[in-house]
């Protein structure tokens, strides 16, 4: 049995189990107003009440460098590949989950949401949005000290922190065109281009996934490029070359986009070899590395959000909110009704300052 | 009026010709001949020929006499015209110049032979027959140069639209001979309608005289003082036999017997020779990767092969060529998309950096 870090064992705050364990979709009333002690410097009402509960005030804990937090997030995207694996995932959820995973900490941190919970959640969800459907007890039971209200409880808050971008663009499905076109055009090769074909399978399995591969380059550039790395020849063959007979300035203008093409695929490269698929192992079997993420975990414990350590007690503070101002609406009709509209205002003027592509934040 | 040797004219004339051909014939030009001297006195069956060449008549004994040992000039003085045996018929018209415009308008109308379904408005038709006429005109009344000219214009025409006027040709052949056809058609029926009419009104005389002899044989027959409920028995058959014949002249007229005449001909659909084109011209093929199924035979591997052949896989409708389209498009899709273009670079707003402002907590 793998061990995995659960909010069980390492979160200072107990979590309780609740009688309903209805899916996250319904979560979407408003949050607590609750301040994050860990990035929030200004003392807001609770924050006063907290600090006036501790009567020797607490020195304000130490934060994570934004390189540590990649370096976290890089940890914890090799936890969710092995996750993957002990469970017998295919390529395609497994990778789908960890660029979900990814795209969630682009937005948000790693000290405001736990990242051991919504790895979980992340590989749950990629199962469905795959279309690989997984039993929820079935997935829970794989996790020690995991139940599958855990796991529901980020589903929604992932879902917005990917903004609802449900579908991850792969390159395995390309390295497959690839190989066949490499096969059609070389058929007295073929070894080479079997042998290319598996080690840049691997590749793409592992490389892609933990570096910024996704955000920067496109299916087909992230192949060519794993391509590249096993044998380059192939990719020159595969780059289409400026055709002979045509015209000078068309010739021109093909070969500069060759190039650019060509460059492009080399900076992937780079990106790439900075994790070869041999180093998946290390993550968890060289002592050196696991050793070096051991006292950033520890500081993570010590800087991280309270109030949102446990996803499961979020959850249903967001519903029992909900469901107080629906009552508070109930009973005063007019009132409920105005309130609604002027309440509406706000939000608006709000989604229209924050000018981010990604939209505001959580 | 059938004529010999009317397509072999050969369509030259000469000057000279018109003048003779256009002066008033003489009073007893169909007494004698004028080569010969011969008159009908002499000979009862005279009979004059004349060739198209030059429109002189002379009698048939000078023409064979002349013209049996090949190609010879014409007698008459002046016309130095070669003539052949087999150019000459007898004439139709009395009146030469008659016979020769009919002549020329035949020959004109065997190479304009358009119909108005050819054209697309009444006025282009129109246009046409009157270029037709202009010509034709030029032919038979214009003095030498314009004929030359119109000579040149037909011959020129003919040249150009050879295959274009045998078609239409073949067309006007066709037509007549499915109006023919139309026509012996229709007599065919009326002589079957008027058959069956006849032998209608025959079968009615006989019934009529079967019913008589029935009625007297039962007013016969009966018993006295019941004369009446016997008529009024054979009356009653006698209307029921009729009210069936009715019936059955209804049915057999809704089943067919009725003939429309004078409608137009259904047009068959024009056919062209090349397929139908939905796209118009426009070459959708792409530049690099050709993914029509012929080229997409050429990829392979184990795993297409067994779709390509397995009849579990087939049986189901799977077809590895939708694979192999979407697989080639995903390898080469995007090569030239380069995200770093389109990167603005300004700092993304996150939670922790937006300020902590913790009003944005809840977006939605």
């Amino acid at each position: 049995m793998m061990i995995l870090s659960t909010p069980g064992s390492n979160s200072p705050w107990p979590t309780k189990t609740s009688g309903t364990g209805s899916p996250a979709s319904s979560a979407c009333g408003p949050s607590p107003r609750t301040a994050c002690a860990s990035c929030d410097p200004r003392p807001t009402p609770s924050r006063r009440s907290r600090l006036r509960l501790a009567s020797p005030p607490i020195p304000p804990p130490d934060f994570l460098t934004p390189d540590e937090e990649t370096r976290l997030v890089k940890f914890f995207t090799v936890e969710l590949i092995r996750a993957a694996q002990f469970c017998e995932m295919p390529t395609e959820v497994r990778a789908t989950a960890a660029i979900f995973l990814r795209r969630f900490y682009v937005t948000n941190s790693v000290m405001t949401y736990p990242a051991t919970d919504l790895l979980k959640t992340s590989l749950f969800f990629g199962c469905k949005a795959e279309g690989y459907f997984y039993k929820l007890v079935q997935f829970s039971e794989k996790f020690p000290n995991t139940t599958g209200e855990q796991i529901l409880a980020g589903e929604f808050l992932l879902c917005q922190g990917i903004r609802f971008a449900f579908d991850v663009r792969h390159p395995f499905r390309a390295l497959e065109g690839a190989i066949l076109e490499l096969r059609r055009r070389l058929p007295d090769e073929d070894s080479r281009v079997r042998r290319a074909h598996g080690q840049a399978r691997e590749i793409l399995k592992f490389s892609p996934l933990v570096t910024d591969a996704y955000f920067h380059y496109t299916p087909s550039q992230i192949m060519m490029a794993s391509l590249s790395i096993v044998d380059e020849g192939l990719v020159d063959i595969l780059v289409p070359t400026p055709p002979q007979n045509g015209d000078q300035s068309k010739a021109k203008e093909h070969a500069e986009m060759r190039q650019k093409i060509m460059n492009t695929i080399a900076d992937c490269r780079r990106m790439l070899e900075e994790e070869p698929p041999e180093r998946m192992m290390d993550y968890w079997s060289s002592p050196e590395i696991v050793k070096a993420i051991k006292p950033l975990r520890k500081k993570l414990q010590k800087c991280r959000d309270p109030d949102r350590a446990n996803l499961v007690n979020l959850q249903r503070a967001r519903r029992e909110q909900t469901v107080n101002k629906e009552k508070k609406a109930a009973k005063l009709d007019d009132t409920g009704v105005f309130g609604e509209e002027l309440g509406r205002e706000p939000k608006r003027a709000k989604l229209d300052k924050a000018d981010d592509v990604f939209g505001p934040p959580l | 009026m059938s004529r010999l040797g009317g397509s072999a004219i050969s369509v030259r004339h000469s000057s000279g010709i018109a003048a003779s051909a256009a002066a008033p014939a003489p009073v007893d030009q169909d007494e004698t001949c004028p080569v010969c001297k011969t008159t009908r006195y002499f000979n009862r069956d005279m009979e004059f020929l004349i060739n198209p060449e030059c429109y002189h008549r002379m009698c048939k004994t000078c023409v064979e006499r002349i013209f049996k040992d090949g190609p010879n000039q014409c007698p008459y003085a002046g016309c130095h015209k070669t003539l052949r045996l087999r150019g000459f018929k007898s004439a139709f018209f009395a009146d030469l110049t008659v016979e020769r415009e009919v002549d020329i308008r035949r020959r004109v109308d065997a190479v304009f032979n358009k119909v108005e379904e050819d054209f697309e408005t009444l006025d282009s038709f129109n246009d046409y027959l009157y270029m037709v006429e202009c010509l034709t005109d030029d032919l038979v009344n214009g003095s030498d140069e314009s004929r030359r000219k119109a000579e040149s214009q037909l011959l020129e025409w003919e040249a150009q639209h050879k295959a274009e006027i045998e078609r239409n040709r073949k067309l006007a052949r066709e037509s007549d001979e499915t109006r023919q056809r139309r026509v012996a058609a229709d007599k065919d029926a009326t002589r079957q309608r008027r058959q069956l009419e006849r032998q209608a009104e025959a079968d009615e005389k006989v019934n009529a005289l079967r019913f008589r002899e029935e009625m007297l044989d039962s007013l016969q027959n009966a018993e006295m003082g019941r004369a009446t409920e016997a008529m009024d028995r054979i009356m009653l058959k006698k209307r029921g036999q009729q009210k069936r014949d009715t019936v059955m002249d209804a049915t057999a007229a809704a089943a067919g017997g009725l003939s429309i005449r004078g409608l137009r001909e259904k047009k068959t659909a024009v056919v062209d020779e090349k397929p139908y084109d939905p796209y118009g011209g426009i070459v959708v093929a792409p530049d690099r990767i050709d993914v029509a199924p012929e080229k997409l035979a050429g990829y392979t591997n184990e795993w297409v092969e067994s779709a390509r052949t397995k009849t579990e896989f087939r049986a189901g409708g799977y077809n590895p060529d939708e694979y192999l389209t979407r697989v080639l498009f995903e390898a080469f899709s995007g090569l030239g998309v380069f995200i770093s273009d389109e990167r603005v670079e300004k700092g993304v707003p996150t939670a922790a950096a937006g300020g902590g402002n913790m009003d944005l907590d809840e977006p939605f």
